[in-house]
């Protein structure tokens, strides 16, 4: 029986440290075809249809190295008896540390100033640095990351509200924060974070009107997804001055085109979609993908696995 | 009339006053020492003091500097002529702190490098890998109010805190979560060391090439605190040859550094207008506090901000 792994920088060596106990052989290959193909290893560029039964008809198992799984047919495959396997909460740690450091990077202004010190400035700062302890957090959304963010930014002195149709103020109070409703969040926070998943409503959430209700020396720090905030709107924002600033770890088109426009709004830091990156986020996003097939295998219910209705 | 020299073009004439009413005295903006009548100097940080100084004013008893470090004022020399030295206390510690916080963060997560990237049309793979702060070692060089700071922070971070310092026992660093090392193990094991010590004959070049040589070549090193405690060469030469992964500095040799800084042509640096002290309220402070004792001194009472106590007055 073979697991065939269709992304060329897949770790093999720690996909059959997992796989070969459950009698199987793992390859790297482009065509995933014949009936011995059990399981298949795949990544977001990796499109796996249901036709993949056609050339592996035994085919038992779908793992991918991703949360998002727009790129599997996961009910069509279900309903032949094929699982789909994601992964989940491998990077939470990593998107709450990168979300701080561009929190702190904006309040303190050490990207623009390091620019202004090559340019030739020194003092007066253009970009003054402002305290971090006492300064108002706004986190939009109340999910798992989320819940760190709030925990973290509590511990190192920040004042943090939250923004969630489904939080308790009872959990929030616990995490550290204070729950309020959105527009209070974004009239009054220095720093408002984007930390909602995307869904139908939560799509253009943040449009020109609640862009609008933040405050002049505000800044948005988005390291969840782009389409939850309206891009044009936020750059009409920055460029009139109507924000401070922004930090964007996420562009509506990955990786950004030359013609991105945010690539010339002022004041504004521009992330290639790393928050989620550490080597141990990068391991785990294998890893994990490898042993919830592993399970399925031996027959066990894998931990992430996903069959109808999902 | 009493006289008191402001040694600082950008002095606010107008921050703090309130504390002279009623003494009768004039201040007097100026970048020359002289006069009999002179009483009093305060003066910026990078206003150099002589250690002559009672040649050319020979009544002044108080010499003031408007920043915490005071290696601009000769201050053992002048102490011992009967000068009162003063600096001003922690005012910006909580400032210094979170912009060192601020620059291991950006270092560890490669934020200012991947802007840089994104800029030049790249995306992935990313040419600096981020880092977990969450269990990254942080070695902070001086226990002293800022370095305690710092340890606060990065605890909050979840970070894994060490710390030298000769004069801070074991108990008073374990009471803060933060374990007490030797100086050759915190350079050696740490992701992120950072420099919280004063600027003393002693500590001049702390870190010179046989210390990068020690470090970690994914670590990097952060210089909030001045300049001349970092062998600036080598750290060119360190950073040039990978021998460390980087470096935030926001102090220099020379302030401001000159148009040929060579710092300007090193790889994966981060650079800073000696800011990390900066914030609104930190930037009026200092101002306030030396017409405060200076209003204390004229009143006969003692300033708060001594640096030592004077001949004469023990």
């Amino acid at each position: 029986m073979r697991v065939v792994v269709i992304d060329d920088t897949w770790p093999l060596d720690r996909a059959r440290a997992i796989l070969e106990p459950c009698g199987v052989t793992v390859e790297f290959n482009t065509e995933i075809a014949g009936d011995d193909v059990v399981a298949v290893l795949t990544y977001p560029g990796g499109k796996i249809g249901v036709d993949v039964l056609d050339a592996a008809p035994n085919l038992k198992a779908v793992g991918t190295c991703s949360t998002g799984f727009d790129h599997l047919a996961v009910d069509a495959l279900a309903e032949r008896g094929v699982c789909c396997c994601r992964v989940t909460h491998f990077c939470d740690v990593e998107v709450v540390d990168h979300t701080m450091a561009l929190i702190y990077a904006v309040l303190r202004g050490v990207v623009m100033l390091d620019g202004l010190v090559r340019e030739g400035t020194w003092w007066p700062y253009p970009r003054a640095p402002r305290p971090v302890r006492g300064s108002i957090l706004g986190v939009v959304g109340f999910g798992a990351i989320s819940h760190g963010l709030v925990e973290t930014a509590s511990a190192v002195g920040m004042d943090v509200r939250v923004a969630s149709e489904h939080a308790t103020a009872g959990d929030v109070t616990a995490a550290g924060g204070t729950l309020v409703p959105l527009d209070e969040l974004l009239a009054a926070a220095d720093v408002v974070a984007i930390m909602t998943s995307l869904t139908d409503r939560t799509r253009g959430m943040i449009d020109a009107a609640a862009i609008a209700k933040m405050r002049p020396d505000a800044y948005l720090v988005n390291t969840a997804r782009a389409a939850i905030v309206d891009h044009l709107a936020l750059g009409r924002a920055l460029e009139t001055g109507a924000i401070a600033g922004a930090a964007l770890d996420v562009l509506p088109v990955e990786p950004a085109p030359a013609d991105e426009p945010a690539l010339t709004w002022p004041n504004t830091i521009i992330q290639p979609h790393a928050a989620w990156y550490s080597a141990e986020s990068d391991r785990r996003s294998f890893d994990d993908a490898a042993e919830d097939v592993a399970r399925l295998l031996r027959g066990e219910e894998p931990l992430n696995g996903m069959r109808p209705p999902i | 009339m009493r006289r008191v020299l402001i040694l600082d073009p950008l002095w606010p004439m107008d921050v703090g006053m309130e504390a002279l009413d009623g003494i009768d005295v004039t201040l007097e903006k100026t970048d020359r020492i002289e006069g009999d009548d002179v009483v009093a100097i305060l003066a910026a940080p990078e206003q150099t003091i002589p250690a002559n100084l009672l040649e050319l004013a020979p009544n002044v008893r108080l010499v003031g500097t408007c920043s915490t470090g005071y290696d601009n004022l000769p201050a053992v020399e002048l102490s011992a002529q009967g000068v009162m030295c003063l600096h001003v206390k922690s005012y910006c510690d909580e400032e210094v702190a979170e912009h060192t916080i601020t620059l291991a963060a950006n270092l560890l997560r490669g934020v200012a490098h991947l802007d840089g990237f994104v800029r030049e049309g790249g995306w992935w793979p990313y040419p600096r890998e981020p880092r977990r702060l969450a269990g990254s070692r942080l070695g902070i060089v001086g226990f002293g109010r800022i370095g305690r700071l710092v340890a606060i922070q990065g605890d909050a971070l979840r970070m894994e805190v060490v710390a030298f310092d000769e004069f801070v026992d074991e108990a008073t660093m374990q009471s803060r979560g933060v374990q007490k090392v030797d100086l050759d193990t915190l350079i050696e094991t740490s992701d992120v060391v950072t420099l919280h010590a004063p600027l003393l004959p002693e500590t001049q070049h702390l870190m010179n090439a046989r210390r990068f040589a020690q470090m970690r070549d994914d670590a990097y090193l952060v210089n909030c605190a001045r300049g001349p405690l970092v062998d600036h060469v080598a750290l060119g030469d360190a950073l040039r040859m990978g021998v460390i992964a980087g470096a935030a500095i926001d102090v220099y040799p020379v302030e401001p550094p000159p148009v040929d800084e060579p710092a300007f042509g090193w790889p994966n640096l981060i650079l800073q207008p000696h800011s990390a002290w900066y914030s609104a309220e930190a930037s009026l402070a200092p101002y306030r506090r030396q017409i405060a004792d200076l209003a204390r001194f004229l009143r006969g009472e003692e300033p708060e901000g001594l640096i030592m106590q004077p001949e004469g007055t023990r």
